[in-house]
């Protein structure tokens, strides 16, 4: 996919990206749903107004289908804003938003018959901490970013570094469990190169799990005496679409209102929880947390653990029932007395 | 800091009341013996039970959580317990990867008939849960 | 309202106050928020108790109410009613379980007392945040369902109707009577209990009110007291219940015996039958367990059991008939059947499978020994003409399946005779020429013409003759070749020409040596014929084992008997030649590799290892393949190189043409050849029907799953006689065939299998025409207020108490076996002797046998004693001045009249023994004990001093122990079980026979062990809850229902799906869901699923719940 349009001509930023023949292919597709009276709305990606972003794009308006773009830097889960669009909406989905979006036609947060899943492959997105930690630099000094099948180059004050690809992208994205959508109306035919390190996709949980309840909890209080409750983790999460979350409650008050650790970490703990087989492992949540908590330590955990206790994973059929709607006769045997 | 005390450890079950809180009872008219750590509350079926009153439960203060229902195949109300596994069992493994200890959340099916089992349950639980010391878990010091 | 709330802590006597400060914890809950007086009395539930609570609401102007007393599921209605009598919303109460969960169970007073306070405070604090609820009421249905046809369903069933209601009497057995129709007399009164009991169960069948549903099984139940749903299963009795009178000729006609339940196999019944001569419903069921193996293993299906049973009847004409209601070919298949029945044979697990093979050709010889009579010409009903090409098994099987459908079938032969490889392939050794050319007559008579000498070249041309359909039985007739040097030098012959020139009596002439290349029949049946023809030295080279020779066992063994010799893992290399004239041929050496896909392990050469076989004649036989050439090119064919037909209707690619047997399989056996003629017979009716080839064609029946394999004695397979060496002259057949005698013997090993062997011989006996073998199970749906369980007991089974000897000495028996034996109607016609028939003179009865034992169960059985001294007098009364023995531990003689028959008993002169006997042997030490047996015990006032008492005779007083399937029963009606297993009344002294479930009663002795009189008092006071019920009219139901907070539920239906009751809806406008309350039966499974709260359970509120948890920490 995209890492051939990087490739051979030469420097090419993001933010002057070519058009490539996948975008043409979307924009075309999508042209035609809006044109056709298909669809009433597009969600997809557009350039964002910072370097090496890109900004969901939501629109009823055939011109601004132009906007649509596909690039490694199209983060945003969009099914999240599905629930809210009423109509019939066609959305640019990767192997993990398609994930989500199945997520939300079990939950009956939306119908299938009313979206269009106009599915991209995907293999992986960079993530730019990770960037800016390899080049030393911010990302406003960083002139370049070209993403080629093993490798990135990077381009910063005339100097030019190149690093595996692998070192680059998202965490959870080394650890992909879906690069094409299974769940689609159109799909963009182009094989996604695998790029995978499932080690240093889940380092972190397999540090914490060497070692002991004490020191794992001393870990998190110490990251929950962070939080400060802006609940942009919950605000991004396509899972979590309750009227009104538990924190919420004052009949009775499960958690205080005010933010101290022991209840923040109450908060995500029961929001890990609640996601629980609706979480895909998109890791919106982490990337958003403004105070840097590893909260895709927490669901990536959760993920791996409804995975093996009961074979489930999430968002990969449609007719499927949901994680906490469904029994075995036998199930989770040795963990009740 | 909470410190080992003669009543700790101090435990609260959630019973349903047609298995497990009968069994309680039987194990009360059989004249079963156990410690008196555990104050239950009745619940109608263990499928009531929501994670969240587990984490309540820690965060008062309790040193131990235990659900009981029926056992699998005979919830008075045909599937509450199934529900209430998956619910429970992911609760319960979840927050022993948070760094609660595994004691402190303890399940069991105990049927109507079983008395002495509820008594043993109760045994087991509090032993365990005293093993793992008193619940600092939120508290502010160490 | 600012709530108000008293707490009353109880003493229960000494109960709680005896562990518990009750003061102090009254004390401890004064102090508490909101409460405005605490007391502690002595019994909160007394009179004075309730008043307490009364006079404070009164006075004190309290609004809510905690009792701090025994356990909520004992007095909360008690204490609900004071509040409610006081004008408090009887949801406003709450109680503290300080008794059954408190002081009961710790010895630890200063712990009981603080988890006491826990307790009070966490319900001072709930009760806070109660709720008022109001009670609904929803009508009750007036009719009821009594679940258990003995003397309690009976009584119940009868009272109620009496009373003008309708009763559903569910009974899972043919009859109904319980138990007490088993029993001779009864005690105290030695009233004869057929004669106490029957007037009542026909009383039932007439009742207008009774809807008696025997044979059947309530299958679901839902809903709720008033409105409970049930679907009862009618299970097919394949008798029609409105024609059948109750001849019994269908019972004398009927083969198969079993042993009767009713007579404890004592005696046996047929698998047509009716448990007892008083049944209610006087009519007759026919069991059938499932498909008998012999018939499910049977490639085409032929019911084996069913012919198995009616010649070990001796009706051997009627079980010809069985087998040719599936096929034609008995005497064929009686000889060269690889029957697959025998290996599947469940007597095979006992000892040795049935000779099904053998017992099936001795029915054939029989009939053609005795002439047959020629067949009846089938009636042409229909118009289309079908061609066969192939007169092999596969195209006479399709041939006369279709004639008895009505088709006009010809068949078309291209050799001289029909018969295909059965005549042409086979020796005449194995299947002399008259027993084909018999069964084939047989189908001619029935009107299939046979064209022989005929090739057809075409379909066309069948087609153009105006033929509609056409089966293609071809076979496989092209030798496989070895693909070695020298193949085709003079001298190798291929087995199948080489047969067939010997069927056809031409001269055939073999050399000194032959070799035979091949371990199929094929290769046995030449390597036979070689040495008949005069060969002296045949040998059989194979390349695997001799375990994986194909061939059948006994074929293989008769050769080596002839002098055949085997080469196994071999194989040949190369023909040798000498001048062109056959010399040898070369072999190597095999072993075997891993299993390849035929499950057999792969034979590889081992390099070097040649040899070489000096031969003058080389027979192959290592098989055949289907000619290509044969008909038109357009046919579709397999990578195989046989016609490619789809599995299920044996289509091939062209319109109307059907194939089957070899040509599509490539070379198999017979059976399945036929299992194809008759497949594709059912497609071409279908094709000419113009009905879907794949749709309604018969299901395989389902193989029966256990089949009781107890007290069967081991019988060894009768052996079929062979023709005596130097008596196998020329080709005359080498196996001789059953006597009559032996295959009378040798059916009736069979065990019955499936029960019914579908004989059909009752359908032929029963004028009335009432037997419908295709009956089917009918689910009938009723609607019922209360439910009343009287599911009875099951007799413990001695069998585990190994040192009492049951199932080992034959005169050993259970009180109820024992019971059957002095009744007139049973066994023995009430005569009592020993098994073997000699006079009894002394007996010992043995109480106690599984009750009042920690290995087996704890509770004492309350009948035994009494039956026990029944069956003393019993045995006095049947044989004058035999001696009896009653061991026991205690005489429990608790009811009226009890005492008296004790007394009675023991002026009759029976000794009584007070010992639990250690154990009952055999094994005689003076000549007094010889053929004894021997009662080992030690008197209770005498310890320590062995004594022994030889009788001849043991009974054994077994306890009542609960059913086996007790579990199932309680999960479909929501009972509990108590620790004995028996099912739990709601209170053991005021509510004995109510349940946990409301509208739900258990009576008899399916509670608890007990008597008939308390069973039948039981039984009217079921009756009485009952009509108590239907009287009220309305009933009060669960007003903690759940309930949706509509603004903020999000419509994801988690709760919808988990709901067991489909309580809560989903409205499309608002996409929210919300509750019925009516169903709701309030278990929270839904609260517990719903992650943003927007569902709650009235009671049992998230609020309440966190309140109660909160002040038990105090």
């Amino acid at each position: 996919m995209w890492l051939k349009m990087f490739e051979p001509s030469g420097p090419t930023t993001c933010l002057v990206m070519k058009v490539s023949d996948m975008e043409k292919e979307l924009r075309q597709e999508a042209g035609k749903l809006l044109e056709e009276g298909t669809v009433d709305y597009i969600i997809g990606f557009a350039p964002g107004s910072l370097k090496f972003t890109t900004t969901p794009l939501i629109t009823e308006d055939i011109d601004e289908i132009n906007n649509l773009v596909i690039n490694p830097f199209i983060n945003n889960n969009l099914a999240k804003y599905l629930p809210e669009i009423p109509g019939r909406v066609g959305i640019i989905a990767k192997g993990c938003d398609s994930r989500s979006i199945v997520s939300l036609i079990q939950d009956k947060q939306i119908a299938r018959q009313d979206i269009v899943i106009l599915g991209i492959p995907c293999s992986g997105l960079v993530d730019l901490k990770k960037v800016e930690k390899l080049a030393g630099k911010e990302r406003d000094k960083i002139d370049d970013i070209v993403v080629l099948a093993d490798k990135v180059c990077i381009t910063a004050g005339g100097e030019k570094k190149e690093v595996p690809t692998t070192e680059v992208l998202f965490d959870h994205c080394l650890g992909c469990e879906l690069q094409i959508p299974k769940e689609y109306d159109f799909l963009i035919q182009e094989p996604a190169a695998e790029i995978r390190d499932y080690e240093s996709s889940s380092k972190q949980i397999q540090e914490l799990k060497k070692m002991s309840p004490d020191q794992r909890w001393a870990f998190w209080k110490e990251q929950f005496g962070h939080c400060i409750r802006c609940y942009a983790c919950r605000q991004v999460c396509p899972a979590c679409f309750c009227e009104r979350c538990f924190v919420e409650e004052s009949q009775p008050r499960w958690v205080s209102p005010v933010s101290q650790w022991q209840d923040n970490l109450i908060f995500q703990a029961i929001r890990t929880i609640h996601v629980a087989g609706r979480c895909t492992d998109c890791g919106e949540c982490e990337r958003v947390c403004p105070v840097n908590i590893p909260l895709r330590s927490l669901s990536k955990e959760m993920y791996d653990l409804v995975g093996e206790m009961f074979d489930y994973k999430t968002g990969m059929d449609v007719n499927a029932p949901a994680l906490m709607t469904a029994y075995e006769l036998v199930e989770a045997e040795g963990l009740i007395r | 800091m909470k410190q080992n005390t003669e009543e700790q450890p101090r435990i609260v079950g959630f019973l349903c009341k047609w298995c497990s809180y009968a069994g309680a009872d039987l194990a009360g008219t059989s004249r079963k013996k156990y410690p008196s750590n555990l104050t239950v509350l009745k619940v109608p079926c263990s499928g009531r039970i929501d994670p969240l009153f587990v984490l309540k439960g820690l965060r008062l203060g309790f040193d131990g959580v235990l659900v009981s229902g029926c056992h699998p195949g005979d919830c008075h109300y045909q599937t509450g317990n199934y529900r209430a596994r998956r619910r429970i069992v992911v609760t319960k493994k979840f927050l022993e990867y948070l760094g609660v200890p595994e004691q402190r959340v303890q399940a069991s099916w105990v049927s109507a008939s079983e008395g002495a089992k509820f008594a043993q349950v109760v045994e087991d639980v509090v032993e365990n849960v005293r093993a793992v010391g008193p619940n600092n878990l939120f508290s502010d010091e160490g | 309202m600012e709530p108000r709330i008293g707490v009353y802590v109880c003493h229960c006597g000494s109960n709680i106050a005896g562990t518990v400060d009750v003061a102090e914890v009254s004390r401890f809950a004064g102090d508490l928020d909101a409460v405005k007086v605490t007391r502690d009395y002595k019994f909160m539930c007394s009179e004075p108790g309730q008043n307490l609570i009364k006079d404070d609401i009164r006075e004190l102007g309290l609004n809510r109410v905690v009792v701090a007393s025994c356990s909520p599921a004992l007095h909360e209605p008690t204490f609900r009613r004071v509040c409610q009598e006081a004008g408090v919303n009887p949801y406003l109460f709450q109680m503290a379980n300080i008794r059954e969960q408190c002081s009961w169970v710790t010895e630890d007073h200063n712990g009981a007392t603080r988890k006491a306070k826990a307790l009070v405070g966490a319900a001072v604090n709930r009760v806070y945040y109660h709720q008022p609820l109001e009670i609904r009421q929803v009508p009750i249905n007036p009719n009821t369902l009594v679940v258990g046809g003995g003397i309690a369903g009976i009584q119940a069933a009868l009272k109620i109707a009496d009373a003008g209601h309708k009763v559903y009497l569910v009974e899972r057995t043919p009859s109904i009577g319980g138990h007490m129709a088993q029993l001779d007399k009864t005690f105290p009164t030695l009233d004869c209990s057929a004669c106490i009991l029957t007037p009542k169960m026909t009383l039932v069948s007439r009742h207008p009110n009774i809807e008696l549903l025997a044979y059947s099984e309530v299958e679901d139940v839902s809903g709720f007291i008033g409105n409970f749903k049930v679907k009862i299963r009618k299970k097919a009795r394949y008798v029609d219940i409105n024609k059948c009178n109750g001849c019994t000729e269908c019972e004398n006609a009927c083969p198969v015996e079993v042993p009767s339940e009713f007579n404890l196999g004592l005696s046996k019944r047929k698998a047509i039958y009716r448990p007892f001569h008083q049944a209610v419903p006087n009519i007759f069921t026919i069991h059938k367990r499932g498909a008998p193996p012999c018939r499910t293993a049977c490639p085409a299906g032929v019911d084996a059991q069913g012919y198995v049973a009616l010649i070990s009847k001796g009706k051997y004409k009627e079980a010809l008939e069985v087998f040719r209601r599936t096929q034609p070919f008995a005497g064929v298949c009686g000889r060269v059947c690889t029957h697959p029945c025998e290996a599947d044979c469940e007597r095979g697990k006992v000892d040795e499978p049935i000779a099904i093979r053998y017992l099936k050709r001795f029915m054939a010889d029989y009939e053609l020994k005795a002439g047959r009579e020629k067949a009846v010409k089938v009636k042409q009903t229909q118009q289309e003409k079908v061609a066969v090409i192939g007169s092999g098994p596969a195209g006479l099987a399709c041939a006369y399946d279709l004639i008895r459908l009505g088709y006009p079938i010809t068949v078309f032969e291209a050799a001289p005779e029909a018969g295909g490889l059965m005549r042409y392939a086979i020796p005449e050794y194995r299947l002399p020429r008259k027993i084909l050319d018999n069964e084939i007559s047989y189908i001619q008579e029935l009107g299939v013409e046979i064209h022989t000498n005929t090739r057809v070249d075409s379909f066309k041309g069948v087609f153009d003759k105006g033929y509609k359909a056409i089966f293609m039985g071809t076979g496989a007739g092209i030798s496989q070749k070895m693909g070695i040097p020298n193949e085709d030098v003079d001298g190798v012959v291929h087995s199948l020409d080489f047969l067939r020139k010997v069927r056809l009596g031409e001269d055939v002439k073999v050399g000194k040596r032959v070799a035979v290349i091949g371990g199929g029949n094929a290769a046995v049946d030449a390597a036979r014929t070689a040495r008949r023809l005069g060969a002296e030295e045949v040998t059989i080279v194979y390349r695997r084992s001799r375990a994986e020779m194909p061939a059948l066992y006994a074929e293989v063994e008769e050769g080596l008997r002839e002098g055949i010799k085997i080469q196994i893992l071999a194989a040949p290399v190369a023909v040798l030649a000498e001048q062109g004239r056959l010399s040898g041929i070369q072999c190597i050496r095999m072993q075997l590799g891993e299993p390849d896909e035929s499950k057999r392990r792969r034979p590889m050469p081992i390099k070097g290892s040649e040899f070489n076989i000096p031969v003058d004649n080389v027979i192959i036989a290592i098989g055949q393949i289907v000619d290509r050439t044969l008909l038109t090119r357009d046919l579709e064919y397999t990578s195989f190189g046989t016609v490619s037909v789809d599995p299920t209707t044996f289509h091939t690619n062209i319109e109307g043409v059907f194939a089957g047997g070899d040509v599509i399989s490539g070379p198999d056996d017979v059976i399945s050849a036929i299992e194809a003629g008759k497949e594709a017979a059912i497609s071409i009716d279908h094709y000419l029907k113009g009905i879907d080839l794949k749709g309604g064609r018969p299901v395989r029946p389902e193989r029966v799953k256990n089949v009781p394999k107890e007290n069967i004695v081991k019988k060894a397979r009768k052996i079929m006689p062979v023709l005596e060496l130097d008596k196998r002259e020329g080709f005359a057949e080498v196996e001789t065939g059953f006597s009559e005698e032996m295959a009378v013997e040798e059916a009736q090993r069979c065990l019955n299998c499936g029960v019914c062997s579908e004989c059909w011989e009752c359908v032929k006996s029963c004028e009335r025409g009432a037997i419908d073998h295709g009956m089917k199970d009918e689910i009938v749906e009723a609607v019922v207020g209360g439910i009343i369980v009287a599911t009875g007991y099951e007799m413990f089974k001695p069998r585990g108490i190994y040192e009492y000897g049951y199932g080992r000495f034959d005169n050993v028996l259970t009180a109820l076996e024992f019971e059957r034996i002095v009744n007139s109607a049973g066994p023995t016609e009430g005569h009592v002797h020993l098994k073997d028939g000699s006079e009894l003179k002394n007996i010992a009865i043995i109480h106690c046998v599984g009750s009042r034992d920690k290995n087996y169960h704890e509770y004492c059985s309350r009948v035994c004693c009494m039956y026990s001294l029944k069956l003393g007098h019993l045995v006095r009364e049947h044989v004058p001045g035999a001696k009896v023995y009653e061991f026991y531990i205690d005489v429990r003689a608790f009811g009226k009249g009890f005492e008296e028959f004790y007394n009675r008993i023991t002026r009759e002169g029976t000794t009584f023994i007070e010992a639990r006997p250690s154990g009952v042997t055999n094994v005689a030490e003076t000549p007094q004990e010889e053929g004894k047996l021997i009662v080992h015990y030690e008197e209770e006032i005498h310890p320590g001093i062995p004594r022994r008492l030889p009788v001849d005779m043991v009974v054994l007083s077994t306890a009542m122990e609960p059913q086996e399937d007790v579990k199932n029963v309680c999960r479909l009606f929501n009972i509990n079980q108590s620790a004995d297993g028996f099912f739990l009344e709601r209170h053991p002294k005021l509510d004995p026979i109510a349940t946990a479930t409301d509208g739900v009663f258990v009576i008899g002795c399916c509670q608890g062990p007990k008597d008939i009189p308390d069973t039948v008092a039981q039984a009217s006071a079921a009756a009485a809850e009952v009509l108590s019920l239907i009287g009220q009219g309305n009933i009060d139901i669960e007003a903690a229902t759940a309930f949706i907070d509509e603004k903020i539920c999000s419509g994801c239906q988690i709760c919808r799906i988990v709901c067991p009751y489909s309580a809560i809806d989903f409205i499309e406008e608002g996409g929210v869901c919300r509750v019925n309350e009516v169903l709701c039966k309030g278990c929270g499974a839904c609260v517990g699923g719903c992650f943003s709260n927007s569902i709650s359970l009235k009671h049992f509120t998230g609020e309440q719940l966190v309140a109660e948890m909160e002040n038990m920490l105090i």
